[in-house]
């Protein structure tokens, strides 16, 4: 049941027609990575009232993040990130439940941290962990919400295995990749606030805009193509026999 | 036979686009691999996350035919 | 978009309202085909082995196929599929008329409705706008009076599909009934929906299909269609749809008369074909991209009752509700059709319960007293109608015939399993087997039960000797393969079927369509997949031995055929086990019925295999190894 400061805290985003706060205040959520993606999703998603929000990540704020990582300032540097954002959440939305988790994900936590949870949100910075997270997507039946960025270069889509292709069905996880990411600030941001939207879809039952496509965004000439991403046969995640 | 291939972000730099901003005119033979043509012109598979066609993801085993249009995009791992 | 593809799938969860579109999985069509191969593999991974066919767990698929809505002849066909709570095993029944079009026209080709709304809906579909709406206003309407209603509140250029009383109430041989008249009949499609308190699916769509070889497929299909207009069938089909089978049926003693206690009906002159275009018919009615028009419009004029329209009665419902009831009236037979049809009962399942309750009638094992005062006596509309009413709102007894006839003859006892013409708890099609041994072989083995559309051997027994069963076997097997294609393709197989239309003109188109370049020898492949995937989940929900499924009643070897021209005429148990284990070693599996891993894994079924080992039922090695190619082609002669 909303109180009547939820109704007035959310009473914009109400006048959607088929908008169901309930429903967002009953979902549990879990965002992986704390960094320039995982920063914009938290914080909208809790702005829009996701009623727990599950967030792990092992790192502390350093001042390179600061040019990306919003929920942090110049105090947070040396500290927890997911302390940082409990505290910043707290602030703009005392009613949303966090729980905190200073762990990076591998495949030992992976299962315990995606339990109980309807979606799960990328905000990692490698592909070896989406991996991991990927896997127990398609393990546990919860739709992964991927973002990935690189300079201006911006992807994000919606996996859903079996249903749809997984990650593996996209990527090899022999791909080169770099340690260092240059990243544009707007860049994670703009695909955080996308992989937003599509969790709160996928909360309130409406269709999925990326569910099993891929968002390619570019910033250098603004474009946006969304491809579909078909089910390899042979994924090793998650064919169907 | 002739594909075009484009690149996003950073591969656009290893693709050499010699038609416009983002693509390459490849000559090549029938019946190679997207994987082929790739080490054919220089470019290292390894760099390039996904491949797609009319909108709809191709793998680097998939074979062109004359007039494709394929688009590179490169690895991205940041967040 | 891939070729012949819309593009998008739903998947509705009725019970929290989310109404999600994937894009559609093209890897799965390519390899399953869609329609009935694609509802066999959704079911197989899908539905826990014990979930309760009514219950949350159970999945009702819409799919809408490959081919149809492409603009090819008798591109018409959906198949609905869901765990059948008839057999208890994978369920589907496919449906003409204009729905799979349409859906595919709005965008979609598939539908999966999972879990069980708390309050009676309907999904509106009107290209990109999908909505579970409030049924509560239609929930207790008949079958055509709410289609009817539907129609007047929404357009009338919306396809509807709905349950009646019968569905909502959880008879199991319910069905859902679509244009007034086409029903997905068989296996109990319409119970799922009903436990799901789905009402009805409108669906109207304006967008076109994509095919990869446009201009071949239309060369292909003009050529196509100016032939079969020539075709000498096209004139009897035309007029009499199948109920001109009616009369051929009676001659070569194969039509069920009085529940299959003989195969020869004195009074078949007055519920012919003839007799339906004479008395009853309105108009010819033809499903999409069809010329065949072999639907007939009807009406049903019976003194004291009102007149009422229907479609039908084709050969089934013409067989099941007419000589199988001792009916001596055409309008008598119309009436009953549509009394079914309104209820949302299978009138194939439907004419075979009434039957049976009349024999057990006849026998007194059941009596007025249980029938609320009335009989239920052959050849009796009236006893009929108020038994039907019973069945459909499960009073007294009726109750006990809402599960159909091998669940009333376990409550009835008495030796009445003997007579409960069904196998597998599916009632028997308008045809008797005990003299066609391919038929009767054909009922014993098919998947869902004792139905023909798998197989239908009439003329194959008559061809190969009517009164020997060997070599019977591998016909069956390939018929098996061959006819289940149309329903994977979502064509009509009465067209294409019976106009001499080869199996490569038919994949031809498929290959138009999709590009594919797949072969027959390919095809019939996929379509063997598919059999030995339901083959498995079968065994694994009902935990026995295949072959402990695959018996008739005990009519079919105890009873031969007291009169008309098959008198005297019958199988022996030693005859059907004979074909049993004929068509066992021609299918690849063990004495018991139980597919072997070798067979599993020539398919790609390896997966099975294994599960089938942690169940206790993988078949044990061949000697010898298995056949390479099972099913030994044959066209049997078309009418």
């Amino acid at each position: 049941m909303l109180s009547d400061e939820e109704k007035q805290r959310y009473s914009r985003q109400m006048l959607i027609p088929g908008w169901d706060q309930e429903r967002l205040k009953q979902a549990t959520v879990l965002i992986v990575g704390l960094g320039g993606l995982g920063c914009a999703s938290t914080l909208y998603l809790a702005a829009a009232g996701i009623g727990r929000l599950r967030l792990c990540d092992g790192d502390t704020v350093g001042r390179s993040d600061l040019n990306r990582q919003t929920l942090y300032s110049e105090s947070s540097i040396g500290l927890f990130k997911v302390d940082e954002a409990g505290r910043r959440i707290a602030r703009l939305n005392p009613s949303i439940v966090v729980e905190k988790f200073k762990v990076f994900v591998d495949s030992q936590n992976a299962g315990k941290l995606a339990e109980g949870c309807q979606v799960i949100v990328d905000g990692l910075d490698n592909l070896e962990s989406r991996f991991v997270l990927n896997k127990e997507s398609f393990r546990q039946r919860i739709p992964f919400v991927y973002g990935a960025v690189h300079g201006w270069l911006g992807y994000a889509g919606v996996f859903y295995a079996p249903q749809t292709a997984c990650l593996a069905c996209l990527m090899h996880p022999d791909i080169v990749s770099r340690d260092r990411v240059p990243v544009a600030g707007i860049t994670p941001g703009l695909i955080g606030l996308i992989q937003a939207s599509e969790v709160i879809k996928w909360i309130l039952g409406r269709d999925t805009s990326l569910l099993g496509r891929l968002l390619i965004y570019d910033g250098t000439d603004l474009s946006f193509e969304i491809i579909s991403v078909g089910k390899n046969p042979a994924c090793p995640v998650c064919a169907r026999a | 036979m002739i594909i075009f291939l484009k690149a996003g972000g950073e591969l656009r730099t290893k693709l050499n686009p010699d038609v416009d901003y983002y693509t390459r005119r490849v000559e090549t033979e029938r019946g190679q691999t997207l994987r082929d043509i790739l080490t054919g012109i220089g470019i290292n598979p390894a760099f390039v996350a996904f491949a797609y066609k009319d909108d709809k993801v191709v793998r680097l085993d998939h074979v062109p035919v004359d007039g494709d249009v394929i688009t590179l995009q490169p690895p991205v791992s940041g967040g | 978009m891939a070729n012949g593809l819309a593009g998008k799938t739903l998947r509705i969860d009725l019970a929290r309202g989310d109404i999600r579109s994937f894009p559609t999985d093209e890897g799965l069509y390519r390899h399953w085909h869609g329609g009935r191969g694609i509802t066999a593999k959704i079911l197989y991974d899908e539905v826990p082995r014990d979930a309760d066919p009514l219950g949350p767990e159970n999945i009702l698929i819409v799919n809408a196929g490959i081919m149809s809505g492409c603009f090819i002849p008798a591109g018409s066909k959906v198949e609905f599929g869901s765990v059948s709570p008839l057999t208890n095993g994978p369920g589907d029944s496919n449906m003409g008329g204009h729905l799979g079009p349409a859906l595919k026209f709005a965008g979609y080709d598939m539908i999966i409705f999972e879990d069980l709304s708390r309050r009676p809906v309907f999904l509106f579909v009107d290209n990109q706008t999908v909505e579970l709406r409030d049924a509560t206003k239609y929930w207790g309407m008949k079958s055509l009076d709410c289609e009817k209603k539907l129609k007047e509140d929404l357009g009338e250029d919306f396809e509807i599909a709905t349950i009646g009383p019968a569905g909502e109430n959880g008879i199991l041989f319910s069905c859902i009934t679509h244009d007034f008249g086409r029903q997905a009949g068989r296996t109990g499609q319409g119970a799922v929906m009903g436990s799901k308190k789905l009402k009805a699916i409108a669906v109207r769509g304006n967008k076109s299909i994509h095919v990869r070889n446009l201009d071949s497929l239309t060369k292909q299909v003009t050529e196509i269609i100016l032939r079969t207009k020539k075709h000498p069938n096209m004139v009897p089909w035309q007029k009499y749809g199948t109920a001109f089978f009616i009369q051929w049926s009676n001659t070569n003693a194969c039509i069920p008369a009085y529940n299959f206690q003989t195969t020869f009906y004195e009074d078949i002159d007055r519920i012919d074909g003839d007799q339906l275009v004479e008395k009853c018919l309105i108009t010819h009615k033809a499903c999409f991209g069809c010329w065949m028009n072999c639907g007939k419009y009807t009406k049903a004029v019976i003194p004291g009752k009102p007149e009422v329209h229907l479609e039908g009665p084709e050969y089934e419902t013409g067989s099941l509700c007419g000589s199988n009831l001792g009916m001596k009236d055409i309008n008598h037979v119309a009436y009953i059709n549509w009394l079914l049809d309104n209820l949302g009962m299978d009138s194939m399942s439907g004419g075979g319960v009434i039957a049976f309750a009349m024999e057990c009638f006849e026998r007194g094992l059941i009596s007025e007293a249980d029938l609320e005062g009335h009989s239920l006596k052959w050849g009796s509309v009236d006893d009929v109608e108020h038994f039907l009413d019973m069945v459909a709102h499960k009073r007294g007894i009726g109750e006990w015939f809402a599960g159909g006839s091998k669940r009333a003859a376990a409550k009835i006892g008495r030796g009445s399993e003997k007579f409960a013409m069904q196998v597998k708890g599916q009632e028997m099609s308008g045809y008797d087997g005990r003299w066609a041994p391919g038929m009767l072989l054909s009922y014993m083995t098919a998947d869902i039960g004792a139905h023909h559309n798998r197989s239908w051997t009439i003329t194959v027994d008559m061809a190969e000797g009517r009164d020997t069963v060997e070599g019977r076997a591998k016909i069956v097997v390939y018929l098996q393969h061959i006819r289940p294609l149309f329903d994977t393709w979502c064509i009509c197989r009465l067209f294409w079927g019976e106009l001499d239309i080869t199996p490569e003109e038919i994949v031809e188109s498929l290959n138009h369509i999709t590009g594919w370049g797949v072969s027959v020898a390919e095809v019939l492949r996929t379509s063997e997949m598919i059999w030995n995937l339901n083959r498995c989940h079968y065994i694994e929900r009902n935990r026995d031995n295949g072959r402990s499924f695959d018996y008739p009643p005990a009519r079919a070897w105890e009873d031969k055929i007291p009169s008309g021209p098959g008198t005297g005429k019958g199988l022996s148990l030693a005859q059907i086990d004979r074909m049993l284990d004929e068509y066992y070693a021609a299918r690849g599996w063990d004495e018991k019925g139980n597919p072997t891993r070798e067979l599993l894994e020539d398919l790609g079924l390896g997966y099975a295999a294994d599960r089938l080992a942690k169940a206790g039922f993988l078949g044990r090695s061949i000697p010898g190894g298995i056949p390479p190619v099972r099913g030994e082609k044959y066209k049997p002669k078309a009418f």
